[in-house]
């Protein structure tokens, strides 16, 4: 029934979307009808001197009595003209009478027209990523197979982070390098196209040959976080721990990291920084199926990345190939929807309350 | 793929300020009405009272 009216009154007013939020107070609709039903039995069974109008118009009536006064004939006219605009007033008054009942009870069904909002553009920075790229000289192995053919593997990873990159409007990212030292490649910014760019600057031996300055190049990614962050804030929300990540790509560690990965740990999980690793290459010396190259085979060590993913409440993934990578990429930019509260307005409830 | 913004909930915008607004003016218009013609059958009474 409540529907019907809905619908029913969305109809007569022509608007689209038209809702109530206490769409309950429309039986209030039926009090007019109901009041005029009670007034006019009032009238038929109590006698119409009980309305005040009407006891008035009576006592104005003026009783006459003399043998020709059927002979007035100017007084009958007047008489019926004084009656009809009476009554058109009564009718007046009962008509106002009824658009404040069901204008009440429509404010007090509170109607509401429904807007649907497209999305925002997309404006402001969501998130900072710094990626940390290990650049020695293990990424030359090339253990990939991309359409059929041998792939290093710092070829693997500049191409899917070239689609990342292109794909992430809004995002600010950084890079640091690290082999046997540690650079930053370039600072974070929203720029995409010199975010591309400088990822094609990216080559193996472009900061030594051995990969010893994993932590000092972890450091550098997570200044950079702090830079933007400002304030060391433990109470910090979790949302602004969500903005912030470092991402690791890296073979492991082939000998120990000069800035022992403990000290790194402690100063990420102080800024509340996690840090996600990503393993590349194979897991075992058996993948190097080369006859000759020169290089030494440097197979996947996972352990210090499994470790470094652990104590910052980032997770450590394995790609197998190019494909892999992106499916963690995207995985890492998973956002949370948030669900908005409808608000009420009380007010109006009061407001109509005190009219009634 | 291009990051998305999430989706907003649609807005409410409350129309009960007009009928409200209707209400108040008639009840106004009411009160005014009643009180002329009462005023008026009440003079024209007492007018025949004197003749």
């Amino acid at each position: 029934m409540e529907t019907l009216l809905v619908t029913l009154l969305s109809n007569v007013f022509g608007i689209e979307g038209l809702d109530f939020a206490t769409p309950a107070a429309l039986w209030l609709l039926f009090l007019w009808p109901l009041l005029w039903v009670l007034s006019g039995l009032n009238q038929l069974f109590g006698g119409a001197q009980n309305d005040d109008l009407t006891q008035l118009q009576s006592q104005r009536q003026l009783v006459v009595k003399h043998a020709l006064i059927h002979k007035m004939q100017s007084f009958g006219t007047v008489k019926r003209v004084l009656k009809w605009r009476f009554s058109v007033v009564k009718m007046g008054l009962n008509l106002l009478r009824g658009i404040i009942i069901i204008s009440l009870a429509i404010a007090l069904a509170q109607p509401e027209k429904i807007q649907e909002l497209a999305p925002l553009p997309q404006q402001k920075t969501v998130r900072d990523i710094v990626f940390v790229i290990e650049s020695s000289a293990s990424f030359l192995l090339p253990d990939y197979q991309v359409d059929g053919h041998s792939e290093t593997r710092m070829n693997v990873v500049k191409n899917v982070l070239d689609q990342f990159i292109s794909g992430l409007e809004g995002n600010r990212f950084g890079l640091a390098i690290y082999a046997e030292q540690a650079y930053t490649l370039m600072p974070l910014t929203s720029d995409q196209t010199a975010a591309r760019l400088n990822l094609k600057r990216l080559k193996p031996y472009l900061a030594g040959r051995t990969d010893g300055a994993m932590g000092e190049a972890l450091g550098l990614a997570l200044k950079q976080t702090r830079q933007d962050g400002q304030n060391v804030n433990p109470n910090q929300s979790e949302s602004d721990t969500l903005k912030r990540v470092v991402v690791l790509i890296s073979d492991g560690l082939s000998q120990p990291s000069r800035l022992a990965l403990s000290e790194v740990i402690n100063y990420a999980q102080l800024l509340q920084v996690p840090i996600y690793t990503i393993g590349v290459g194979a897991n075992s010396q058996v993948a190097d199926k080369r006859l000759y190259t020169g290089l030494l085979y440097q197979a996947l060590e996972s352990d210090s990345l499994k470790a470094i993913a652990s104590e910052t409440q980032g997770q450590y993934f394995e790609i197998g190939s190019g494909q892999d990578l992106n499916r963690v990429l995207q995985k890492l930019t998973r956002r949370k929807v948030c669900l908005m509260k409808r608000h009420r307005d009380h007010l109006v409830m009061s407001l109509c309350m005190t009219f009634l | 793929m291009p990051y998305e913004t999430p989706p907003r909930p649609p807005r409410h915008v409350a129309l009960y300020d007009i009928p409200l607004s209707i209400s108040v003016i008639s009840l106004f218009c009411y009160l005014f009405l009643n009180l002329l013609l009462a005023n008026k059958l009440r003079s024209s009474s007492d007018d025949q009272a004197v003749h």
